[in-house]
């Protein structure tokens, strides 16, 4: 470094450029410290609300799965006005607690929404009584099945030497070289020959040929002279279909679909805030004000609209549904619906997997300061 | 010697003290707040397991979770060139 012999307050210059990097560096740690803390808090909150929330659903057989969305304002250091930053925060879940050591479903759960499995997303909001406000989708469906054959009906039956294509067809060595050829599961579908009552109740089969086992409920054979048809719970017909799977997003299915992590935030900066100095001969008057919202939409991907989830809905809530008009599988156009445009629709024929559905919770955050301070000289 | 002036005495002495003073000062803030900040992240922890077997429990009466033991930690005022008043 040069000696500056001729300059006076070296040193002073030094350090306020290094004292500035240095405050810079503290503000960074502290910034970052900051976010993992209320990041920590909220793991902290959600695993205490899941308890809870287990306890309260312990008549059900069901995982309690909770997702907790939380935006918290933290100081940017490199920030000269203070405008605050908000970050949301995301912390999830899970926890059973069942009366039934068996954790079954019974005959007489089937229709009843608080038997089947849910993920449930809490949005914390001081304006709510509760001080969040809850929302409830179902993972499963309940379906009453046609009359059900045996050739209908397919379980997994577990082969530890051969290998299978989902398909159902063995792999084999097709080029003669003493390896088999494809990378294949150690399982295949096997049709039933006869549906054993005992057996196939609380069982879980394929009667719908998706691929995907559902959990039989209720079934009735020739000895109650009734009309062979089940009751099932179906995997694939919740308003969340959780078991998207590699082999399904081969075939084009749209996407996961739950809650994905995709939000949006809309900041803006109303014209109430700014910051105001006013120099006077012995003292220095500085005005802050800062008059701020943030609009976010968390977007949660549905396979189904029901009445129970429009029921749901708060007043800036919204679905996106996604319209192919052409018919080739590429989404045209979107449409937007809010709660009271829902009432008045048919909304069973849409369907996640084939044009894409997004629930957008919204949730808006105002911050509002105003700060006054004099410094004198 | 410069311009013809003569240079002030002991100038850089003098800096330095200033700057050291004005280092330590900083330093000594750094370190209070992350003292701080440590301090509330153990006491933090401490609160959170201390409520670990009674909020497996507490819903039982009134089918809720006390409120207490959501939230269940207020971090303590921060202090830095100032002691802390007593209670």
């Amino acid at each position: 470094m040069i000696y500056l012999a001729d300059k006076k307050a070296q040193a002073l210059v030094e350090l306020a450029i290094f004292g500035t990097i240095l405050l810079g560096a503290l503000g960074f740690f502290l910034t970052n410290i900051l976010v993992f803390n209320y990041s920590e808090n909220l793991n902290m909150q959600t695993f205490r609300w899941t308890l809870e929330k287990a306890y309260q659903e312990r008549k059900t057989y069901n995982n309690v799965n909770l997702i907790v969305i939380d935006d918290r304002a933290y100081p940017e250091f490199n920030n000269p006005l203070a405008i605050p930053s908000r970050l949301p925060l995301i912390s999830s879940n899970n926890a059973v607690w069942s009366n039934d050591l068996l954790l079954s479903w019974d005959k007489d759960d089937y229709g009843d929404r608080e038997d089947l499995p849910q993920l449930t997303i809490r949005v914390i909001d001081k304006n709510e009584s509760l001080g969040y406000r809850e929302y409830n989708f179902t993972l499963a469906g309940w379906i009453h099945t046609g009359k059900l054959t045996p050739s209908m009906v397919r379980e997994k039956k577990d082969d530890y030497k051969d290998e299978y294509l989902m398909d159902g067809t063995k792999c084999s060595d097709t080029d003669g070289d003493g390896d088999i050829d494809c990378d294949g599961i150690y399982w295949y579908w096997k049709t039933l020959t006869k549906i054993k009552e005992k057996k196939f109740e609380n069982g879980n089969f394929d009667v719908d040929n998706d691929g995907k086992e559902e959990f039989i409920l209720d079934y009735c054979d020739e000895k109650q002279s009734c009309l062979y048809e089940a009751n099932v719970m179906d995997f694939q017909e919740g308003e969340i279909d959780s078991s998207i799977n590699s082999a399904d997003l081969k075939k084009d299915i749209l996407a996961n679909q739950g809650f994905v992590g995709d939000y949006q935030q809309i900041t803006q900066i109303n014209p109430a805030t700014y910051l105001k100095r006013q120099e006077d001969k012995d003292k220095i008057v500085t005005t802050r004000s800062i008059d701020m919202s943030d609009d976010f939409y968390y977007w949660v991907r549905l396979n189904r609209i029901t009445t129970d989830l429009i029921n749901q809905m708060r007043a800036n809530d919204i679905i996106m549904i996604g319209i192919d008009d052409e018919q080739d599988g590429i989404i045209d156009r979107y449409e937007i619906y809010n709660q009271g445009q829902l009432k008045n629709m048919d909304v069973s024929g849409y369907d996640g997997k084939k044009q894409g559905i997004w629930f957008g919770i919204s949730k808006k955050a105002t911050t509002k300061t105003y700060e006054q301070w004099t410094t004198r000289y | 010697m410069s311009n013809g002036q003569p240079a002030i005495k002991a100038q850089v002495s003098l800096e330095l003290i200033a700057s050291l003073i004005i280092c330590l000062v900083l330093m000594v803030g750094i370190a209070r707040i992350f003292v701080w900040m440590n301090e509330s992240i153990v006491k933090r922890e401490q609160d959170y397991q201390k409520g670990r077997k009674i909020s497996s429990k507490s819903h039982i009466n009134n089918n809720k979770i006390d409120d207490k033991l959501i939230n269940f930690y207020t971090p303590k005022k921060l202090y830095i060139f100032t002691e802390e008043k007593a209670q």
